[in-house]
């Protein structure tokens, strides 16, 4: 890269510039295609940013507009003026979602450790009959699944929402993968100090499986955070009611006119979600990186 | 097809007359002020129904101090009632039913068929609010309260809609047009959507006479209008095949494809594309004044739907209705008075958004101040005819919406999509009742 | 040894109970309840079930419409296998090489940001990028002379549109699964690679496809799991329309089961749906175990 005219003096610059000479020209090339194609994945993003920020009535105009034209702040103010209860949706989401993957982890890890570190009678028919329920289309349990909730009476709270998505085989599938590729020299010799299993698994399994906790952490939150069938067929109060279906209540009873509360409603729902993955990306994808994954 | 319901409802009133006199005794006792009970309400979402419901559970809460009402509310995008009735029948087959449950028109049938609702006329019987309320509403309004085939009064009436038509009266200005006449004909429409679309120098459309309403009900008018239906008048068998379904059907097809004055048929309203300018005329109820009125919309009008035989439109109305199984059907009852009184059909009227059921709200000059030529909406409540809602209403809807979309795409031709579409309706009509 | 053998199979039991126990109930159970069902004709109000033999399957199997949602389904498997894999590889070799951090970042983050968001929020936005006569694309296309785009209501295109919005929407998962595949690479293997003078294309199809092919099968089979059980984005964005040129096989499933209240007829579809799945899911596993095998 040949010089650009910046002030070479300033910190900013000089580090940019540093930064400038690492690219090397083919990357240059395909640095211009990756960033036109990530403008592409983001333009859905802009324009319901700066539809967020625009009357309803100028929502769909032509030319299209991705940019908002100016700071107008009456689609937030009337999203939380609503009396749909947002930020309560919006803290239903956040303990979903959190509480189903610390469950999904602690499960998934423990029979992970039952599948990798002991023998017991049965034990390849239990692991190949949970990976099974991995064909299984979730739209398919629904019915059965609402019948057995409301016997017990957990339907309509957010318990409905969270243990049908406790139940990952995927989890176990990679936790048990990752266990397996992992030496178990620490675990016998423990065993032969005289460490319960409880001691080995707490103290020296789990520790080593952080990749896969991290890596299955942000699999089972976002997918949790986005659940649209389970809030959809299984709750119907506000007080558990989740963003993906909830927000759709900002609707009126037959669509669009609400566009920019629902833009505003969306932005602010996608907001946290962005920044914690800007900052937790690096760790994310080491993490992932170190997983059985590809064993 | 639809000829006149007035047999229909004469008989139906007579049956009426019977069963009031036999069971005038059964009516409900009020419950006294300190009954402790949990009441439970199963709605649809939107924001005016939410904020009403919570006004309604503080003046209720002054009466009953000890019951706690919960709501529970269930999101209907895209006018889906059948998951709307499917979330209801489901809580009832597990066990778990509410004691009061909203519903359109569109879902009475279904709901009712499982024998589940209470008959009001057996509860409220010389109950002066009852009264009230059904004196202040129109006739045929009330008539499409009324659930079918059984006759019985299973919902109590809250709000109702319709299809007319708006239009960008700047658009019309500009096109040097006559804002339509009330008596206006399909002709004529077709004339004034010809002359409002308009192309850039490449061609290019910039500006569409009409667009197709993409979902059933908006659909409705186009049918009704041209005395062709996609029921027979009981909603038993399907009517597909009378020529006058046919070229309502051709007529909407040509719109697009032929006459290219109104965009590629999508599911939607269309209001959006309204307020955006796009196009000059779409068909819809009153729901999307609030919204107009809230993007500044204005010098917009509206009119009754073009017709071609008749002039008619299509109307739904939504109500409350108290389930049999309910240990408080006392209690239901006086809660659905705070929520069909006077005060809520002034919240209603004030929100914009749907028709009060009542008369007085609906024809008050604050309600019909805007868009210009308002007074239609209540208009249309003598002579509207309700949407063909049976029992497998969703399954109906999703055969006819799968055919429609399917043939305004031009995947299929006009004999193929009526000879399916009554095929599947005939199998599917004859296990409905 | 009999008393340790004992205990070691008791502690494999304890430690898979809490998962299998999730399992058994919200999944294994269900299911079962769910292909009971595919026997009878069921009134759920009274609660009737009248036994029909194989009556529902007879009605399915009859009903040139299942196949047709059948054929759409593997269509999209087939696509979003190829764009999503094939894509997410693709990318994932074009990020991962020296760029500055912060572009990194940001280009990450861009591709990753769909996965974070709920469909049923950006189907607003993508009806309004993908509308025919009024939509944004098109609006493009027209100023460049192409002319118009039924993307959603042109019945060859529609799925391909759909197609379009899935990979949009889960590329991004696997590029960061491949990119954490890639950094796994030991870097001794690289600096040999480097040493022999290998060009960059010999380098990746000779030495980094194969090293990380498991990862890549193992994504192809999540992938065409997840299309087996297409659903909610479908319905989201088409509702299986134009006719039924976008409908999936769990989309017809569903609807027999709620609009058309046919719960036995929906559990036929399901059980069908099923063994199509564990039929195909057995194919890729035989391929890719000849295929690893040969290395």
């Amino acid at each position: 890269m040949r010089s650009v005219t910046l002030p070479p003096d300033t910190p900013v610059a000089r580090r940019l510039l540093s930064a400038m000479q690492v690219v090397h020209w083919r990357n240059t090339a395909v640095l211009i295609v990756l960033l036109v194609g990530a403008v592409l994945m983001l333009l859905p993003f802009f324009w319901m940013f700066a539809t967020s920020m625009r009357p309803a009535g100028e929502a769909y105009q032509l030319p299209p507009s991705f940019l908002p034209d100016d700071i107008r702040l009456d689609s937030y103010h009337e999203l939380f003026a609503s009396p749909v209860p947002f930020l309560r949706m919006y803290w239903n989401s956040f303990v979903v979602a959190a509480v189903t993957t610390i469950g999904v982890i602690i499960t998934s890890a423990m029979a992970a450790f039952a599948f990798s570190r002991t023998r017991f009678p049965g034990k390849n028919l239990l692991f190949a009959s949970m990976l099974l329920g991995l064909m299984v289309p979730p739209a398919l349990l629904l019915i059965p699944l609402f019948f057995g909730m409301a016997s017990v009476g957990i339907v309509d709270s957010i318990w409905a929402l969270i243990l049908p998505a406790m139940t990952n085989p995927l989890a176990v599938f990679m936790m048990r993968q990752f266990m397996r590729s992992q030496p178990r020299e620490y675990e016998e010799s423990a065993f032969v100090d005289g460490a319960s299993y409880w001691t080995i698994f707490w103290r020296i399994s789990l520790p080593q499986m952080g990749p896969p906790i991290a890596a299955l952490s942000i699999i089972v939150f976002t997918s949790s955070w986005n659940n649209f069938l389970l809030p959809l067929v299984f709750v119907r109060s506000f007080e558990a009611m989740t963003l993906p279906v909830g927000i759709l209540s900002l609707e009126s009873s037959f669509g669009g006119a609400a566009l920019s509360i629902i833009m505003a409603a969306v932005t602010v729902a996608v907001l946290p979600l962005f920044v914690v993955f800007l900052i937790a990306q690096r760790f994310i994808i080491e993490s992932i990186a170190s997983t059985g994954v590809k064993k | 097809m639809i000829k006149n319901t007035m047999p229909f409802t004469a008989a139906l009133t007579a049956v009426f007359a019977a069963v009031t006199s036999i069971s005038a005794g059964a009516a409900l006792a009020q419950p006294a002020s300190d009954t402790e009970a949990t009441l439970t309400v199963v709605q649809w979402a939107n924001d005016q129904i939410i904020s009403s419901t919570n006004n309604a559970i503080e003046r209720f809460a002054e009466r009953y101090p000890n019951v706690t009402i919960e709501t529970q509310y269930v999101p209907i995008g895209g006018g889906s009632w059948g998951d709307y009735s499917n979330a209801f029948l489901n809580s009832v087959a597990a066990g778990d039913a509410p004691d009061i449950i909203a519903s359109a028109i569109e879902g009475f049938a279904e709901i009712a068929s499982t024998g589940l609702l209470v008959d009001l006329e057996t509860v409220f019987a010389a109950d002066p609010h009852a009264e009230e309320v059904m004196a202040g509403i129109d006739p045929n309004l009330m008539d499409g309260m009324r659930t079918r085939p059984t006759g019985e009064l299973n919902f109590f009436p809250t709000e109702w809609n319709n299809i007319v038509m708006f239009y960008n009266q700047d658009m019309f200005d500009a096109a040097g047009l006559d804002y339509p006449a009330a008596d206006w004909t399909w002709d004529d429409f077709l004339a004034a959507a010809g002359a409002l679309t308009l192309r850039d120098d490449n061609g290019n459309i910039t500006q569409y006479g009409y667009i197709v309403p993409g979902f059933n009900f908006g659909l409705q008018p186009w049918f009704l209008t041209n005395n062709a239906s996609i029921l027979d008048e009981d909603w038993r068998e399907p009517t597909v095949t009378t020529p006058e379904y046919r070229e309502s059907l051709q007529f909407l097809h040509d719109l697009v494809h032929v006459h290219e004055v109104a965009p590629t048929y999508e599911g939607g309203v269309g209001s959006e594309r309204f307020a955006a300018g796009q196009v000059a005329m779409f068909s819809a109820g009153h729901w999307p004044v609030p919204q107009f009125i809230a993007s500044g919309l204005e010098n917009v009008g509206v009119q009754h739907m073009p017709q071609n035989r008749v002039q008619t439109t299509v109307f739904g109305i939504g109500g409350l209705a108290i389930v049999n199984q309910s240990a408080h059907q006392d209690l239901a009852w006086e809660f659905i008075k705070e929520m069909t009184g006077d005060i809520y059909q002034q919240e209603l009227a004030d929100s914009m958004r749907s028709i009060p059921s009542a008369r007085r709200q609906a024809t008050h000059p604050s309600y019909t101040a805007w868009p210009e030529n308002s007074e239609i909406f209540y208009e249309t409540a003598a002579t509207a005819i309700p949407v063909p809602s049976p029992p497998n209403f969703a399954q109906m809807q999703e055969i006819f919406e799968r055919h429609m979309s399917a043939y305004m795409a031009n995947d299929q031709d006009l004999d193929t999509t009526i000879s399916q579409l009554d095929r599947e309706l005939q199998r599917a009509m004859s296990r409905a009742y | 040894m009999a008393t340790l053998k004992a205990r070691e199979a008791r502690a494999g039991f304890l430690f898979v109970a809490p998962a299998y126990v999730l399992y058994l109930i919200f999944l294994a159970i269900p299911l079962v309840a769910s292909f009971g069902l595919s026997v009878f004709e069921v009134d759920r109000i009274r609660m009737d079930f009248e036994y029909v033999g194989l009556e529902n399957f007879d009605w399915i199997f009859t009903d040139p419409r299942f196949w047709t949602t059948f054929r759409n389904t593997f269509y999209f498997i087939s696509m979003s296998v190829i764009g999503n894999v094939g894509l997410g590889l693709v990318l994932a070799f074009a990020l991962n090489r020296v760029l500055p951090t912060p572009i990194l970042y940001v280009l990450r983050l861009s591709y990753f940001l769909p996965v974070l968001v709920s469909l049923a929020f950006v189907s607003f936005i993508w009806k309004f990028l993908f509308s025919t006569d009024l939509g944004a694309i098109n609006y493009y296309l027209r100023q460049v002379g192409i002319g118009n785009v039924g993307w959603l209501t042109d019945s060859s295109v529609a799925m391909f549109s759909v197609i379009i919005i899935d990979v949009w929407k889960n590329v991004g998962f696997f590029i960061i699964i491949f990119l954490a595949a890639l950094q796994g690479i030991p870097r001794s293997l690289m600096e040999a690679a480097s040493i022999d003078g290998a060009s960059s294309w010999v380098v990746a199809t000779r030495i980094k496809i194969p090293y990380i092919a498991p990862v890549i099968l193992f994504c192809a089979t999540y992938a065409t799991i997840g299309g087996l059980q297409v659903f909610d984005s479908i319905r989201i964005l088409t509702n299986g329309g134009p006719g039924d040129a976008t409908r999936s096989v769990v989309m017809y499933m569903v609807s027999e089961a709620f609009s058309a209240g046919q719960l036995g007829t929906a559990s036929a579809a399901a059980l069908t749906l099923l063994v199509v799945i564990s039929i195909v899911v057995a194919i890729q596993m035989i391929i890719a175990r000849w295929f690893l095998g040969e290395r």
